[in-house]
């Protein structure tokens, strides 16, 4: 990058300057959201980072992938046996397993915005209170995970 | 430095020696008769709007800054400080636009490189700021900002490799404040926090007076307490240590009520409890000390 390159104005081409939402909302929305909470509260981190065209495919990808496995798994029978190897309610079993998967989609975002979450930790940037994606991502997360686990155990 | 002072710079070098001093009364009874007699002079301003900045009294900086800015519109130390008071109202696009302006009429000076490096980093443009950091040390290699800028950089950064930056920040600046917020900031990141505590303990005897330094040893005590030790792994790797832990959680439950039922209830009731204790502790020992 040239002298003239880097004073070129970086933040007046953003409407509001590069910010997360508050990391707690994020790590609950993944957690009880299962991957599309965690895609939704993360896409919104991306839209205030300015990049929610560059990281839609890798969010799509991510969630895609989470939301395949379990189907690959039953398919394959593992989940049935993962599920009985845990105990208790099938139902609940695969609600847990949506969880832990909505962890994972929370862990490869995390690396996809570390730089960001990073330096915003070390510089001590203010994080923005997260109620309306949280919200949004726990209702829609929370459906589409029932949703899910119940086409799951009717169709197959 | 008793005597009265006769014309506008005298007041200025003299209010200058208060402020350098943090003695910021005196230098507002000097400011208050220098400006008396000399009330558009942009010096005297510029220190009164210093003084200001240095008492949390920001509106006020701010606007005796605009008054500098007006009498002087190239008045480069106020130019400065009005950029300063813009990023702690987030104003960022408006303080780059003064930093960038101020590069422009003196694209060598290392210093102004670094203070808009930290304000890349602060609206979380790594790349930039490790840029610019890196362009002020090629103008001097050993300016304190650009040095601050980078070994920030480098921490946020992370990994296994060493943190150049603040090796150097340390070597060429040890008895810098700027030097303790860097060192502490690192330590804090690796988790290390017993020692970035006592390192910014002894700083404080250093400087009692300096508020930033005693907002950190506070928090830093509080993160220290032993009432706190069991937050540890929470502490040292954040969330990624919170999803650990609740899927480890999960996975001895699961285990416990098929292999061991009479340990599953105490187990459940401890793992509740220290939830509950996670989430609620940290925000009642911050109204305790």
């Amino acid at each position: 990058m040239s002298n003239e390159d880097l004073l070129r104005p970086t933040l007046s081409n953003h409407e509001r300057a590069p910010s997360l939402y508050n990391s707690t909302g994020f790590f609950v929305s993944s957690f009880f959201g299962g991957p599309l909470g965690a895609a939704i509260y993360g896409g919104a981190n991306s839209q205030r980072l300015g990049r929610l065209a560059v990281d839609l495919p890798l969010l799509f990808g991510v969630t895609a992938v989470a939301f395949t496995l379990p189907y690959v798994l039953y398919e394959a029978g593992w989940l049935q046996g993962l599920a009985a190897s845990i105990g208790g309610s099938t139902t609940r079993n695969y609600g847990l397993i949506m969880r832990a998967l909505g962890l994972a989609t929370y862990g490869a975002i995390y690396v996809m915005h570390r730089r960001f979450f990073r330096s915003a930790r070390v510089s001590g940037a203010r994080e923005i209170p997260g109620w309306v994606p949280g919200a949004v991502a726990l209702v829609a997360g929370v459906a589409a995970n029932a949703a899910y686990v119940s086409w799951l155990l009717k169709h197959h | 430095m008793e005597d009265q002072p006769s014309n506008a710079s005298a007041f200025a070098h003299q209010a200058f020696y208060f402020i350098e001093r943090r003695r910021l009364d005196d230098a507002r009874r000097i400011l208050k008769d220098g400006l008396a007699q000399f009330p558009q002079d942009p010096d005297l301003l510029f220190h009164s709007a210093q003084v200001e900045w240095l008492g949390d009294e920001n509106e006020a900086a701010e606007a005796t800054a605009r008054q500098v800015l007006s009498v002087a519109p190239e008045h480069a130390p106020a130019r400065q400080l009005l950029a300063s008071l813009l990023i702690e109202r987030d104003l960022f696009a408006d303080a780059e636009g003064l930093l960038i302006g101020l590069l422009r009429d003196y694209p060598e000076n290392a210093d102004l490189y670094g203070r808009y490096s930290r304000l890349m980093l602060r609206t979380l443009h790594l790349d930039k700021a490790e840029q610019l950091a890196r362009e002020g040390l090629r103008y001097d290699p050993d300016d304190l900002q650009c040095l601050l800028a980078m070994a920030l950089c480098e921490t946020a950064r992370g990994g296994a490799q060493s943190n150049q930056g603040l090796q150097k920040l340390i070597q060429g600046h040890p008895e810098s404040m700027s030097t303790v917020h860097a060192l502490v900031v690192a330590l804090v990141d690796g988790g290390r926090i017993q020692e970035a505590h006592a390192i910014a303990q002894q700083a404080m005897r250093a400087d009692p007076a300096n508020e930033n330094l005693v907002t950190m040893v506070r928090e830093l005590r509080i993160q220290n307490h032993w009432s706190m030790k069991l937050l540890w792994p929470l502490q040292k790797w954040g969330w990624g240590g919170s999803a650990a832990m609740w899927v480890g959680a999960i996975v001895v439950m699961r285990l416990l009520r098929t292999s061991a039922p009479e340990a599953y209830e105490p187990f459940v009731y401890s793992w509740l409890a220290y939830v509950v204790y996670s989430w609620v502790w940290p925000s009642i020992i911050r109204r305790i000390l």
